[in-house]
This record gives C-alpha cells, sequence and structure tokens, in this order.
C-alpha cells in the first residue's frame, strides 16, 4: 500500500535536487573569469523504487519511482590536458628566458649602427691611415690616441653591459628559486586541507582547481613530474628530485658557488641542476650564452690589441728620433689592472688602457719603423703597417684566446654579431612554436573544463523549469489531499 | 564530442591574433620609419652582417679617397714647383747664351752673374718648397729644410719614398724624390754647384757659354722627372675615379640590402591594418551577444 503523502516526497527531492544543480550553475556563472576555474556538474541520480524487494514485500503491479537524488559535484577536467600542457609549459617558459637574454645582448651589442664597436675600430683604422699621411702632425697623433682610447671605452663597456646582464640573471634565479620555494608551500598547503575533506565523502573541487593552478605555474619554471596521492593529495618531484610529498615540502636554497660567484640550486640539501624550463633557460643564459659573448669580445679585443702593440714596439716615436733613434718598445695598449710601468697586454675586453706613456705624450706614439742611418721624422711606415692591421688574415691556434679559424678581426666580430642573430632567430622561432602548442592545449583544456555562459543560461532555463515543474507537482498533491481530507464521505451533503 | 567553445576561448583567441596583428603592424611602422629591413641581427643575420660589411666598406673608401686627396695636393705643388723651377732653368740658359756674345763688357757679365746668383737663391727656396710645413723634396726628413740657404747646396741624402695607400694593399709614393733633381747626376754636380761655376765664371767676367750643356743636361733630366710625375697624376686620377664610382656602387648595395621597400611595407601596412580591423570587428560581434541577451 502506497503512502497517500508518497508524492509530496518525491517532488520535495526533486525540488532539493534542481535546486543544488541551479545553485552549481550560480557558482559556475561566477567564477566564468575565474583563473584555473573548472566547471562543475551535479551529478543526479533516480532514488530506489518502492517497494523494497523482501519476503513481506507487498505485490503490488510496478516499482515506483520515489525520486532524485544529487549524488556528487563533479569537477569537469581532463586531466592528460594537464599532462600535456605542463610538458609544454616548461619549453616555453625554457625558450622565453633564452630569449629575454639573447635580446638584451643584441641591444647591447647594437650592431649594424653607426654607433658599434664596428664604426670606433673602422674609425681607429682611419685615425693610423690618417697619421701615415701626415706623421709629424700632433692632431693627427691626438686623432690617433681619441680614436683609440674610444675603442678601449667600448670593449670595456660591453664587457661590463654583459657582465651586469649575468648579475642580473644571477639575481633572477635566486627570485625564481624563492617563488619555487612558495608554490611548493602553497601546494603542500593545499594539499593538507584536501587531505581533510576528501576521507569525508567530499570533492574539495575549488581547492583542485587552486592547486592545478599552482602547478600550472610550476611547470613553467622546472620540469615537473605530478603523481596522485591517498585523499586526493598530490606528489611533485622536479626532474626525479623530490619536492611535494603529500603535506611536506622541500626547500629549495642557493648557495654562491665560491669559483664562479654564481648562485647554484639546492633542492631539500642536494645539488639541482635545472636541465628544463624557465630555470634552465636562465641557468644556460647565465652560464653559457653571456660567457660565451664575454669570451669572443676578450679574444677579440686581445688580438686586435696584441696585432697593434706588436708593431708599436717594433716601431719608434717623435721622442726615439730626438733621443737617438733606439725604439723604446712601448706597448700601445696595456693591461688596466696592470702597475704602472708595466708592458703587460691587456688580458681582456674589460682591461684594456692606452699606455699611460702615450697618455703622457703624443710623441710617444710610433709613426716610424727604424732606419739603419737615423729615422727621419717623416717616415710613416708604421703608421702604414697598423692600419693595414684591419686587413691582416690572423692564423687560428689552440689558445684559449687563439682564433679557431684564419679570418680578420672584422671578420670575427661580423661571425660574432651573425652567430648572436641566428641564436636569438632560433629562439624566437622555438619560444613562438612552444607559445603557440601552450596556447592550443590551454584552448583544449578550456573547451572541456572552460565556463560557457551559453551552457550556463541554458543549463539554468532547464533547471529552473524542473523546479517549478516540481512545485507545480506539490500543488498537484496538495490539492488532492484536499479532496481526500474534506471532499470525501460526504455524500448527499 | 562535438567542439565545445566558450567565451573565454573566443576571448583569448581573439586577444592572441589581435597582439599578433598588433606586432606585425608595428614591424611595419618600425620599418617605415627607420626605413630599414632590419634594426638588429636576429631580424636577419645574414642581412645585418652585410650591413656591416658595407658601412665598413663605406669607411675605408671614404680614407682612401682623403689618401688619393692628399696625394693629389702633394703632387700637384710639386709639379708647379717643377714647372717653376724649368721656368728658373730656361731664364739661366738664356743667360748662358746671351753671356757668348762677345761684345758684352766685364761689367755687363757681373751683372748677369748677380742675377744668376738671384736665380740660385731662387732655385733654393723652389727646392725647400713645403706643403703644410712639410718640406716635399726632403723624402722622409719632412722637418729638415733639404736646401741648406747658408751653404747654398742641397745637403739632404734623403731620398726615401712616402707612401700612402690608396686602395686596399695599394700604396703610392706622394712625393718626387728631391735626389733626382737637385742632385742630379750626384753630389757634385748638382744644379747648385754648377751655378756656383756659372757664376764664379761671369763674376771673373768670362763668358758661361760652355755651361750651356750641362744646364740642358739639367732641364732634360727635370723633363723626364715631371713626365714620370704626370704619368702618375693619371693613375692616381684613375683610381680616385674609380674610388668614386665604388662609394656609389657601395652604397647602392648596401641600399638594396637593408633598405625596406617602401612601397611594399605600405602596401603589407594596408593589407595588415584591414585584417586588424576584420578582427576587431568581428570580435566586437562575437564577443558581445550570449544567450543571455535573448532570454527574457
Amino acid at each position: 500500500m502506497r503512502s497517500t503523502f508518497h508524492g509530496l516526497e518525491v517532488s520535495k527531492r526533486g525540488l532539493i535536487a534542481q535546486q543544488a544543480a541551479l545553485n552549481t550553475t550560480g557558482h559556475n556563472i561566477a567564477n566564468a573569469n575565474t583563473e584555473g576555474y573548472t566547471r562543475q556538474r551535479v551529478n543526479m541520480v533516480a532514488t530506489t523504487g518502492i517497494p523494497y524487494v523482501g519476503l513481506n514485500m507487498s505485490r503490488e503491479a510496478g516499482l515506483l519511482g520515489t525520486g532524485v537524488m544529487a549524488t556528487d559535484i563533479q569537477r569537469l577536467r581532463e586531466d592528460f590536458l594537464d599532462l600535456q600542457y605542463r610538458n609544454e609549459a616548461k619549453r616555453e617558459g625554457y625558450w622565453d628566458a633564452r630569449l629575454e637574454t639573447l635580446e638584451k645582448l643584441e641591444g647591447i651589442m647594437n650592431e649594424p649602427s653607426d654607433t658599434g664597436l664596428q664604426k670606433v675600430m673602422d674609425q681607429m683604422w682611419q685615425a693610423w691611415q690618417d697619421l701615415a699621411k701626415d706623421p709629424t702632425n700632433t692632431s693627427a697623433r691626438a686623432v690617433v690616441r681619441e680614436r683609440s682610447k674610444a675603442v678601449a671605452d667600448t670593449f670595456n663597456s660591453l664587457y661590463n653591459h654583459l657582465l651586469e646582464v649575468q648579475r642580473d640573471l644571477n639575481n633572477v634565479v635566486g627570485v625564481k628559486a624563492m617563488e619555487i620555494n612558495s608554490l611548493g608551500q602553497q601546494i603542500a598547503a593545499l594539499n593538507r586541507q584536501i587531505a581533510d575533506i576528501v576521507p569525508h565523502g567530499y570533492q574539495p573541487n575549488d581547492l583542485y582547481d587552486q592547486r592545478d593552478v599552482l602547478l600550472d605555474k610550476l611547470s613553467k619554471l622546472v620540469g615537473i613530474q605530478v603523481t596522485p596521492a591517498a585523499n586526493g593529495m598530490v606528489n611533485v618531484t622536479i626532474e626525479g628530485q623530490d619536492f611535494v610529498n603529500g603535506t611536506q615540502s622541500q626547500p629549495v636554497a642557493t648557495q654562491q658557488n665560491a669559483q664562479t660567484g654564481l648562485l647554484d640550486l639546492t633542492l631539500g640539501g642536494a645539488t639541482f641542476v635545472p636541465t628544463t624550463g624557465y630555470m634552465a633557460g636562465v641557468y644556460e643564459a647565465r652560464g653559457q650564452i653571456v660567457p660565451d659573448l664575454m669570451h669572443r669580445l676578450d679574444v677579440l679585443a686581445i688580438n686586435l690589441t696584441k696585432e697593434i702593440n706588436d708593431l708599436h714596439r717594433t716601431g719608434v716615436s717623435l721622442q726615439d728620433i730626438k733621443n737617438g733613434g733606439a725604439s723604446s718598445d712601448l706597448p700601445f695598449f696595456v693591461d688596466a689592472n696592470a702597475p704602472a710601468g708595466s708592458k703587460e697586454y691587456p688580458k681582456g675586453a674589460g682591461s684594456i688602457a692606452i699606455n699611460p706613456a702615450i697618455l703622457a705624450s703624443l710623441d710617444a706614439i710610433a709613426a716610424a719603423q727604424p732606419e739603419a742611418s737615423g729615422t727621419p721624422a717623416g717616415n710613416n711606415k708604421n703608421a702604414l703597417a697598423i692600419a693595414a692591421i684591419k686587413f691582416k688574415v690572423l692564423q687560428p691556434g689552440n689558445g684559449p684566446y687563439d682564433l679557431k679559424e684564419s679570418s680578420t678581426l672584422d671578420d670575427y666580430y661580423r661571425y660574432t654579431i651573425g652567430q648572436l642573430g641566428i641564436d636569438t632567430q632560433e629562439a624566437m622561432r622555438n619560444q613562438q612554436n612552444a607559445e603557440l602548442i601552450v596556447g592550443t592545449i590551454d584552448n583544449q583544456r578550456q573547451s572541456v573544463s572552460g565556463v560557457s555562459i551559453d551552457d550556463e543560461m541554458a543549463d539554468l532555463v532547464k533547471f529552473q523549469h524542473a523546479y517549478n515543474a516540481s512545485a507545480r507537482v506539490i500543488t498537484s498533491v496538495d490539492e488532492i489531499l484536499d479532496k481526500i481530507i474534506n471532499g470525501m464521505g460526504r455524500v448527499g451533503l | 564530442m562535438a567542439i565545445r567553445v566558450t567565451q573565454n576561448m573566443l576571448n583569448n583567441n581573439m586577444l592572441r591574433n589581435l597582439h599578433k596583428s598588433m606586432y606585425n603592424m608595428d614591424k611595419m611602422q618600425q620599418q617605415l620609419s627607420s626605413g630599414k629591413k632590419v634594426s638588429r641581427p636576429s631580424d636577419d643575420p645574414v642581412v645585418a652582417t652585410r650591413g656591416m660589411f658595407y658601412r665598413s666598406s663605406l669607411m675605408e673608401n671614404e680614407q682612401y679617397q682623403r689618401n688619393v686627396d692628399e696625394v693629389l695636393s702633394w703632387m700637384d705643388l710639386t709639379d708647379e714647383t717643377l714647372d717653376e723651377v724649368g721656368s728658373v732653368i730656361k731664364r739661366i740658359s738664356e743667360l748662358l747664351v746671351y753671356s757668348g756674345n762677345g761684345a758684352l763688357s766685364a761689367d755687363d757679365l757681373r751683372a748677369m752673374g748677380a742675377e744668376v746668383a738671384e736665380l740660385k737663391k731662387h732655385l733654393g727656396v723652389l727646392a725647400n718648397q713645403q706643403i703644410n710645413g712639410k718640406y716635399i723634396f726632403a723624402g722622409t726628413d719632412t722637418d729638415k729644410p733639404p736646401y741648406d740657404e747658408a751653404a747654398g747646396d742641397f745637403t739632404s741624402t734623403n731620398g726615401s719614398d712616402i707612401n700612402l695607400e690608396i686602395s686596399q694593399n695599394v700604396f703610392t709614393a706622394i712625393n718626387v724624390n728631391g735626389q733626382n733633381i737637385f742632385n742630379f747626376p750626384d753630389n757634385a754636380n748638382n744644379i747648385f754647384k754648377v751655378l756656383d761655376n756659372i757664376i764664379t765664371t761671369l763674376n771673373s767676367g768670362g763668358s758661361a757659354a760652355q755651361f750651356q750643356d750641362k744646364i740642358q743636361q739639367q732641364y732634360d733630366n727635370l723633363l723626364a722627372e715631371r713626365a714620370g710625375l704626370g704619368a702618375r697624376v693619371n693613375r692616381i686620377e684613375l683610381v680616385k675615379d674609380r674610388l668614386d664610382a665604388q662609394e656609389v656602387n657601395v652604397n647602392e648595395l648596401m641600399s638594396t640590402n637593408e633598405d625596406a621597400d617602401i612601397a611594399e611595407v605600405i602596401t603589407n601596412l594596408k593589407t595588415q591594418e584591414s585584417v586588424h580591423r576584420a578582427a576587431l570587428g568581428a570580435g566586437a560581434r562575437i564577443i558581445q551577444p550570449s544567450l543571455l541577451d535573448f532570454l527574457r
């Protein structure tokens, strides 16, 4: 025998379930623009019909439906897409870092332009040619000295700029290490909150979303692997090393390397060298790209000054001619850090200085080559020889600062700039590709998880109608009961 | 499953495409405003390094042109000086012929001797000709006068060339060897010594006609030197023409290498602009309406 009030209970269940769905729809709409939000859906199931099966069950026809219940609220998300996203994000991060550095370097080198190193060197060669025209002329000598100083200054300033970039990158390593650390702590904290809720049979959807956002951010910085753990928690490893384990995260710290002066990373106390992600890009830029360019500048500076010095030392200056004609063996450029009076050649692009003897007197510039019977002041052979260094093909050698292929100094510099351009181009292309792929995957993710206002509006209408209809059913049942209670057994009244 | 497209996807896609379109426009704007195809090496490494090479070549060329101008000014001055030396020698040779006239008195001959002495002094001035304070007939001893006025003789023994580079690895002497002119055929028999002899002879009242041969010899030598100089000037002028042509050439190469084709860039910019407009228009249409707008 079915209850007279059965219909009321069924409709009440309908009202409750539809209301939950309406509320979830509202939640979705409210979070339409929340970063990382995943749309949610109320799963509904029809409740068990009556009568229940048993020995003394009533023998009525038909199993009568008892209404609906909301079983759970589900997050619509595809884990596989997250995996793909994180894989590509680390690539994007890596190329981002490289590109940022390379573009900076391009800006510093400032070629081709009318103000770069090439122009300054060209002007120096011109000055030597002009001195050859007029070897006794003081102003021609002054121009040689000033142009050479400009070359030294340009080398020094380029080198110092590069050092600065390297220092900046080193700071970035420190800052990003802190960021990784903080992300790890946040993930561990979310793990704890999630583990508090999940055993009670609930799905902390919004906490999951928050954690996924953090994992996405982390994946840009370093290559991570995420594995699910008990109670809805996740464990994270960075390139095979433990990072987040349940509610614990390993600290990421930096330590200054005594040898290089750069910051090294440690993860949970163990050495950690990133090979992917933004961090790896910064590491490579700091430890490879910038030092490589600095080395090339060093090679250029050392060879340039050596060629000029070697010739200059064989020449005789106006002072020498006045003092009897023997060459005083002065190098034109000296190392800025060498003690005064030293004849040490510059040891790198950052330490070129003009010989103080030449700064003291223009007559110390050796424009002439010695002649057996006394050198005349008008001899310009050394100036000509120095000006010809521009076209001299230098031979390759095995020393650390020797050229690796025979070329002129100009060629070597142009090759350096060309290489920089090609590297930047490659980084740009790869960065664009990675960005595109990440964008595509993110779109796919949005396609599954994103909130569509249209969807939600349609759902809203749907659930509202169902809610209204359930209410209408209650009214019907009410009318039936009214009939039974107030209208029955009053025959003839 | 049909692809589900959400508002955010539309937003993101449109923003990404708008950014890309803006980036392209920015590149073209840059090309238009700078007039260059490339502004950094990564725009096109080949064009960039070639641009560096052309710039360098232009500066070399400019320097060679400057050197050539210097060479030509030396040579012009040398030629003018030698021309004057020629006139002096011609005048002397006239005087020598005249001195053979038996009707001349000893006083006349002495007056003639005085004139020759003046001419010799002038020849000394010419031998000490300077350009920018440098003696042009002193070889590389440019700071010492080759003709010693007190001794009345050409005392310099420096016959070195002063070389300048007028093209890559092409050197030319800018001076004429003073030894070949003023110490010809050797220091003992040079023109000043000959003139000294003439002056002594004339002052003693004798005819100096017998020196005609020697003077003629000097004159012939001078002409030969001038001819040689003329030939060299011709060659330098050819080099100068070539350098001028080269400058135009390299400029043109540099321009084709790195200058933006303005017509093309403007056309591309216009196209990009319409694409951008279309994207904005479409965006306005797509983003705006949702089901919300139609539910009442």
